[in-house]
């Protein structure tokens, strides 16, 4: 049996909750961005340890590139050295957090409750196709065997391509529409003078 | 994608190109004002004629992801109708408050356009990006009056807030995803039926287990969880009580053509999508959601009322009053019936037209600044602005619900259908706060009739684009009030294409 | 070690949930509140490519595309919205953001 999968598995897990807790701790605004960063790396290993390469390589790219970028901006803009020296909790935070774990106690016992639905196919015994269509499309665009071994969802890029101008055209091309509210958004809040 | 599949989308389509055209508009000509508002007309009567033509011709595009059924043609027509009420009252404001139009119309014809989308989405990926589309672009609009610091907080409140409930509508979404093996809102009630029929028959079987080698149980613990999450970050769109907070703040500081618009448009498609996960994609558990439901309607409308109760300042008693219309609205949708669905529907047209000409005059009292928003500034309007006080007595007493107005066959058609469903106690209750809200609504026109002006407050006479938004307000208001037989079977026929899909 | 099953991918995106969560309950500085989000939203994406492998459906993995997409468009408005708060009022905690009260 294969045990590097277990093994990642644990340590992508420390790497993941150790970071979100430092993001969410850090009296330093730029320190939690790095954290979170390091939470984010962490998630994107997560993605490689089940084989979902291209949305590992979309969150380095995107989010860590992007997103985190943009936010490490808006820190420097909004000078927080104010803000660092100030109480960082507000007051009902024990409150707060007795909701959180309270939440995270329910949503645990019901997961174990229905932990028994959650096995992975038999990764053993070779091609599982969930969507034969799909297969048919791949092959009419390139030489491709099937599903690589073990079930796993291979070519990973080439099914969400599929995914996304198959099945999901149309939030796809409704996606652009969120983007440009974006884009006028932060420029309308952003921008001085318009 | 097919012919048709344009066609069905053709209202959002027109409406991006004109959002982007009154941006460009906006960018080349010094005066753009005009020009834009003129755009913008165009591109929602264009809209509102592509969506007209659909009705009787219910086609589903894309693959079954987008279905143009009349239930989401009307709520299409709903959203431009706002939309168009909404640019009219807006542009004298605008001009006023020397805010920038062409921005301001675009955010709205995109925010319209989401909200397109999620009242037809048959995905919950595509209910998402509207919900997130029209969400984004309120949370803008919110801020609009940028040198404002209460227009500035009530946008960042209304941001952090939404988008913690949409990540809360989100995790439930995985959850259901996981569960069901599906996110499309028919092949999950597929899902949910296969599996109810083989817990009966003894073996509960995972719905995607045909595709699996193993053997799977169905999680049926999880659907509760995931539920109970969707639910949350709906509540929250609607403005349902106990997620109501937001709502005072975010009304009050908001431009107040925007709050018009905010409590009427967002607010009828986060229904429409309301509606449809949990008639169409969650029917089958409905005995697991209703008494969510019931419990919510009640707090609603009792938060909502009371609140109401002891505010000075107009906006934010309406806010407070929006809260309590929403709980009426959860009344009927309690039901869960084709019954209820058609008064939901019904409820939410006569709401806009009530409510929006209600804003319509709020805006034009308020003034420069949006100085004049106490409800002291009210007192003795009467006697100074006959014809005004005229009006926004005639919307307050709908939203009361007096016979002969909107608001009063509105709230019959609810209770009717809560009868109906057998849900006494929520009747009882639901015919109790009327007679709470009528308190407050009633001690505003009391003060406009019968207390001598407590300040001077000036007032500009109408323009034109107000004149036509306050005219189809009155008219929408009585018309709705008096004649419900057109708009009740088009709210019927929607219904019953929504009970028929599940 | 044992067998790593879709369950222990779900507990693990519930705690990140749990964090995110707390975080957005419990801070006063509006841009990590933002950032606590953006935590939730990793948790749900985690869930979505963990059901995603265990349904051998790529579904789940079309949809954690959108959310990263959502999310940078979300933050793109949100920061522009502190910015606009921050011209205003010089001051990026959330309980000092108290014009309108009840």
């Amino acid at each position: 049996m294969n045990v590097l999968p277990g093994f990642f598995f644990y340590l992508l897990s420390a790497i993941i909750l150790g970071g979100a807790i430092l993001t969410i701790t850090r009296r330093n605004a730029v320190h939690s961005a790095i954290w979170l960063i390091v939470t984010l790396l962490g998630v994107a290993g997560i993605y490689l340890n089940q084989h979902a390469e291209f949305l590992a390589a979309v969150q380095v790219l995107v989010y860590i590139g992007g997103i985190m970028v943009l936010f490490l901006f808006v820190i420097m803009l909004v000078n927080l050295d104010e803000a660092a020296k100030q109480r960082q909790f507000n007051h009902q935070w024990t409150i707060a957090v007795g909701c959180a774990l309270a939440l995270m106690a329910e949503l645990a016992y019901f997961i174990v409750k229905g932990r028994e639905s959650f096995r992975f196919g038999d990764t053993g015994t070779g091609t599982l196709n969930p969507d034969a269509a799909v297969i048919e499309f791949l092959k009419s665009c390139r030489d491709i065997p099937g599903l690589g071994p073990g079930g796993f969802l291979q070519p990973n890029t080439e099914l969400i391509a599929c995914a996304l101008y198959r099945d999901y055209l149309l939030p796809f091309e409704i996606a652009s529409v969120l983007l440009l509210v974006a884009i006028v958004g932060a420029v309308v809040m952003a921008k001085k003078e318009i | 994608m097919q012919p048709s599949d344009a066609i069905a989308i053709l209202p959002e389509i027109i409406l991006t190109a004109a959002g982007i055209l009154v941006m460009l508009l906006g960018a080349f000509f010094e005066k753009s004002e005009r020009i834009a508002a003129g755009a913008t007309y165009a591109g929602l009567i264009a809209a509102i004629i592509a969506v007209a033509v659909q009705f009787n011709h219910p086609v589903a595009a894309f693959g079954g992801v987008f279905l143009a059924d009349s239930f989401g043609c009307f709520f299409r027509l709903l959203f431009l109708l706002i939309a168009l009420l909404v640019v009219l009252s807006s542009s004298t404001y605008l001009h006023r408050e020397g805010l920038s139009a062409a921005e301001y119309y675009a955010l709205l014809l995109f925010g319209t356009v989401g909200m397109g989308v999620m009242a037809s989405a048959n995905e919950l990926i595509l209910v998402f990006i509207g919900l997130e589309i029209s969400s984004l672009a309120s949370y803008v609009l919110v801020g609009f009056r940028r040198d404002v610091p209460t227009s500035s907080e009530a946008s960042l409140k209304y941001f952090l807030l939404g988008s913690f409930a949409t990540a809360f509508f989100l995790y439930g979404v995985a959850l259901m995803f996981g569960s069901t093996g599906s996110t499309r809102l028919t092949q999950i009630n597929e899902a949910f039926n296969t599996a109810l029929r083989g817990q009966s028959a003894g073996t509960p079987v995972h719905p995607a287990a045909a595709n699996l080698a193993v053997s799977t149980q169905f999680p049926a613990s999880l659907v509760g969880v995931a539920i109970a999450l969707m639910f949350v970050g709906l509540a929250f769109k609607v403005s349902a009580a106990p997620f109501q907070i937001w709502t005072p703040d975010v009304y009050q500081g908001a431009p107040t053509p925007v709050t018009a618009f905010l409590s009427t448009a967002p607010k009828a498609a986060a229904f429409a999508a309301f509606l449809r996960i949990f008639m169409v994609g969650l029917g089958a558990y409905s005995g697991r959601w209703s008494w969510l439901l019931w419990i919510v309607a009640v707090l609603s409308m009792f938060l909502g009322n009371l609140g109401a109760l002891l505010q000075a300042n107009i906006k934010r008693m309406l806010a407070y009053s929006a809260i309590a219309h929403a709980g009426y609205v959860l009344v009927a949708f309690t039901t869960h019936s084709a019954d209820g669905v058609a008064a939901v529907l019904y409820y939410l047209v006569a709401y806009a037209f009530m409510n929006i000409g209600a804003f319509l005059v709020v805006t034009h009292l308020g003034g420069r600044g949006e100085r004049y928003l106490e409800i002291e500034d009210y007192a003795g309007l009467g006697f100074r602005f006959p014809f005004l006080a005229g009006m926004f007595s005639i919307f307050l007493l709908s939203l009361i619900g007096v016979p002969l107005t909107a608001g009063f066959l509105g709230k019959f058609y609810v209770f009717r259908a809560a009868i109906h469903g057998d849900l006494v106690w929520l009747t009882v209750l639901g015919v109790l706060n009327s007679g709470i809200a009528a308190y407050y609504y009633l001690r505003v026109l009391v003060s406009m009739y019968m207390s001598a002006p407590a300040r001077e407050v000036p007032c500009e006479p109408l323009r034109a684009p107000e004149r036509l938004a306050l005219a189809i307000s009155v008219v929408g208001t009585l018309y709705l009030g008096l004649f419900p037989q057109n708009v009740m079977d088009l709210a019927t026929q929607a219904a019953q294409w929504l009970q028929q899909a599940r | 070690m044992p067998e790593v099953t879709t369950a222990h991918y779900i507990f693990l995106s519930t705690a990140l949930f749990t964090i995110g969560t707390i975080g957005v309950l419990t801070r006063r500085n509006v841009v990590i509140i933002l950032m606590s989000i953006e935590l939730i939203l990793n948790a749900v994406n985690i869930n979505l490519v963990a059901f995603s492998k265990q349904l051998l459906s790529i579904n789940g993995q079309a949809f954690a595309v959108f959310i990263i997409v959502d999310a940078a468009a979300e933050a793109a408005v949100g920061l522009g919205i502190i910015i606009a708060l921050f011209r205003n009022k010089e001051t990026i905690n959330a309980d000092e953001i108290d014009l309108m009260k009840w």
